[in-house]
């Protein structure tokens, strides 16, 4: 099984690349046969990945997302298959070349990094911990998705207003369809963190009292806060595919910084290991 | 007609032969296809036969036995519809052989259309076909010959862009609304103008299933174009309240001053609550403000944009030629590659058949001087040495026939010299009696 997960860990990016690079020419070439080659290809390589996930979780006799590696290859397989899922109901290839390379850059950092042995606080092996990370990575991965689909509405109203109907015209889905994407994939993403957060809580009941006073949750808060206020736009205000576009830029700016932030500044109890 | 004498011809006139009032005269409706063909039928004689007539064109496909006759009657009964004009040898042209069937392919592609790499030809084809299968002309060579045409399209279609891109200003300016609101089968669009291009506007919208608004200053004229395209006429003067429901705005009217302003945007939009507008303007001078774009989720597109879509489409198009050209050439040479392995089994089977009865013959004269022992030997003996003596020409006829570089006719006039070498050109009887 160890060989199985390091033969997996190494060959994950490399199965990500290619496939990446095959949505890449599909968005510039238009080779429909491309596109078949890489849906199969990727659903193929996010249950193996999924595999992996598992096997890891087996070896190492824990929740296999203590590590920021193993948080990374978690957000990369869950953007796997939610873009699957988007590809297949809006019928459209061509987001991969933008979700794709992202999904590569994550499992190239993930794989770099990831270490069976690594030791970890006995917290994660407390099932309600374990699916209060898992909610969160979900969520991440739908943020991320949510700010990659930001970003191509972004481009797509430039080209528009600014009369260049070039290829983000041509290729990308119609501004509906991308406002759509971006909207349910925040929707999607905020149901997650909601759970997250809710089990964060239930954990923070059930433990000692000094785990309610950390940085990360406060701002955690707020990005949940801007995802809300995005969400509640977006179906009770109505406000415009724009709108939400930005407002997805700006919470995943924010929950970059978190990120960053508990890891690097702020002392916080939410880094695992040791 | 045997398969060695068939020739297919392609005899017409087209946009590139003929001005259009030479095209108009000798033009066949849909409606008149069925009785045009079965009375050319009857004038010449043949058991494959189509006509293809559309706005561009005149053709008249078939297989025959004598060329420059079957041309002629044509030509007579061609210059017999078209009444009051004359047909110069110049209008029409007579392909036959690889030049036809060439032709046919190009032409079921759109490669030979005016707008480049177009669909309806195809189906218009498909119509001419089975107007022919209708009425018995269609034999088993016609019936391959135009299947191998469609399924050269499909693999054009499936390999190539040729049919990429809007080529007509009114197409455009629908594709140019789907790009911003997607499926049109859910919204609702008002055509502003019930002019030539309001109309084309509407039988496009049409085909997308969208929910159609139409407004003209003259309202019998919206009254008639909703009849006709299944819309619903809505008051010219009342063009704010309209818009409030309107997902996409089409303008094709003359009107000399705008008719959407910036200032009647924002108000409906402000009544919209700011859902997605596009406003698609095809009308000279323009009918909408430039700066209603400025107004937040409206998205204005105006003739320069669709001029431009069009012709980068009918640009990628023409870099597409070549490509689907290449396509039409392989197809081509395979299908006559077909034609020459259907034919190269009977000429074996024959050459094999004379040899074995030449041998049969030779052997009964020296019957009454062989024991059974030495007959049996002899038997063995020619059977084995004919065998050896036949197999290289078999091979020979073999690679002929599935050479695909002789679709210049090469390989046929190949299998037709072994055919005379072996005397396979006689009837049997012939060939028996000269042994």
């Amino acid at each position: 099984m160890l060989i199985f997960s390091q033969i997996l860990q190494t060959t994950l990016p490399v199965l990500y690349g290619a496939i990446a690079l095959s949505y890449l020419f599909y968005f510039y070439t238009r080779i429909a046969a491309l596109s078949r080659v890489a849906t199969v290809a990727l659903l193929v390589t996010a249950v193996l990945h999924l595999g992996h996930t598992v096997v890891l979780g087996i070896i190492a006799m824990r929740h296999p997302m203590a590590t920021i590696f193993e948080f990374l290859s978690f957000v990369a397989m869950t953007m796997a298959f939610i873009f699957l899922f988007l590809e297949t109901w809006y019928r459209n290839g061509y987001i991969g070349a933008f979700a794709l390379p992202a999904v590569f850059v994550l499992q190239l950092c993930a794989s770099l990094g990831i270490q069976p042995a690594v030791a970890v606080t006995p917290l994660l092996e407390e099932v309600r911990f374990a699916l209060h990370a898992t909610a969160f990575a979900a969520a991440y991965a739908a943020f991320l998705l949510g700010l990659l689909f930001g970003v191509m509405v972004i481009l797509f109203e430039r080209s528009v207003k600014r009369h260049h109907f070039g290829i983000v015209f041509e290729q990308l889905p119609s501004l509906s369809v991308l406002g759509k994407m971006t909207a349910s994939t925040l929707l999607l993403g905020f149901v997650f963190m909601s759970i997250g957060l809710g089990l964060g809580a239930w954990n923070v009941m059930h433990a000692p009292t000094d785990l309610q006073m950390d940085a990360k949750v406060l701002l955690t808060i707020l990005v949940w806060l801007v995802y809300g206020f995005a969400i509640f736009s977006r179906f009770v205000l109505r406000w415009s595919d724009e709108s939400t576009a930005i407002l997805s830029i700006a919470g995943f700016a924010l929950l970059a910084f978190t990120t960053v932030a508990t890891h690097v500044t702020f002392s916080s109890w939410h880094n695992f290991v040791g | 007609m045997t398969e060695s004498t068939r020739t297919p011809f392609v005899i017409g006139s087209s946009f590139h032969s003929a001005p259009l009032a030479v095209l108009e005269k000798i033009a066949i409706s849909r409606d008149d296809l069925q009785s045009v063909v079965k009375e050319l039928s009857g004038w010449i004689h043949t058991d494959d036969l189509a006509v293809l007539s559309t706005c561009n064109r005149t053709e008249i496909i078939g297989t025959t036995l004598d060329v420059a006759r079957t041309r002629q009657q044509i030509v007579t009964y061609l210059n017999t519809v078209a009444e009051n004009v004359t047909l110069q040898p110049e209008h029409l042209y007579c392909l036959t052989g690889v030049q036809a069937v060439s032709h046919l392919f190009n032409v079921v592609c759109g490669l030979d259309s005016m707008i480049i790499g177009e669909t309806e030809i195809a189906g218009q084809l498909q119509f001419a076909f089975g107007v022919a299968k209708c009425e018995g002309l269609a034999g088993s060579y016609f019936v391959q010959l135009f299947d191998s045409a469609f399924r050269t399209n499909n693999r054009v279609r499936r390999e190539t862009q040729i049919g990429e891109g809007t080529t007509s200003v009114a197409r455009a300016a629908v594709h140019m609304a789907r790009r911003i609101v997607g499926d049109l089968s859910d919204r609702r669009v008002l055509v502003l103008g019930a002019g030539e291009t309001g109309t084309l506007a509407c039988a496009y919208l049409n085909e997308e299933k969208a929910t159609i608004f139409v407004a003209n200053r003259t309202a019998e004229k919206a009254v008639r174009l909703a009849a006709e395209k299944g819309g619903t006429v809505v008051p010219f003067d009342r063009l704010e309240e309209t818009l409030v429901d309107m997902d996409v705005v089409l303008l094709a009217t003359g009107a000399k001053t705008p008719l959407i302003t910036r200032q009647m945007i924002a108000q409906v939009q402000k009544r919209r609550r700011g859902e997605l507008l596009v406003v698609v303007d095809i009308s000279m001078p323009h009918n909408a403000e430039p700066e209603i774009q400025s107004v937040g989720n409206v998205f204005l597109f105006n003739m320069n944009d669709l001029k431009d879509m069009v012709a980068k489409s009918i640009s990628r198009r023409a870099g597409e030629k070549l490509k689907a050209q290449q396509i039409v050439e392989e197809e081509v040479a395979a299908f006559f590659a077909r034609q020459r392995t259907l034919e190269v089994g009977p000429i074996i089977a024959a050459l094999r058949c004379t040899c074995e009865e030449m041998t049969a013959a030779e052997l009964a004269r020296f019957q009454n001087r062989l024991s059974d022992t030495d007959r049996q030997v002899f038997e063995q003996f020619a059977a084995s040495l004919l065998n050896k003596i036949l197999h290289l020409p078999t091979m020979a006829v073999r690679e002929l026939a599935t050479d695909q570089s002789g679709a210049d006719g090469k390989a046929t006039e190949k299998i037709a010299w072994f055919k005379k070498l072996f005397g396979l050109d006689k009837p049997k009887e012939e060939r028996m009696r000269n042994k």
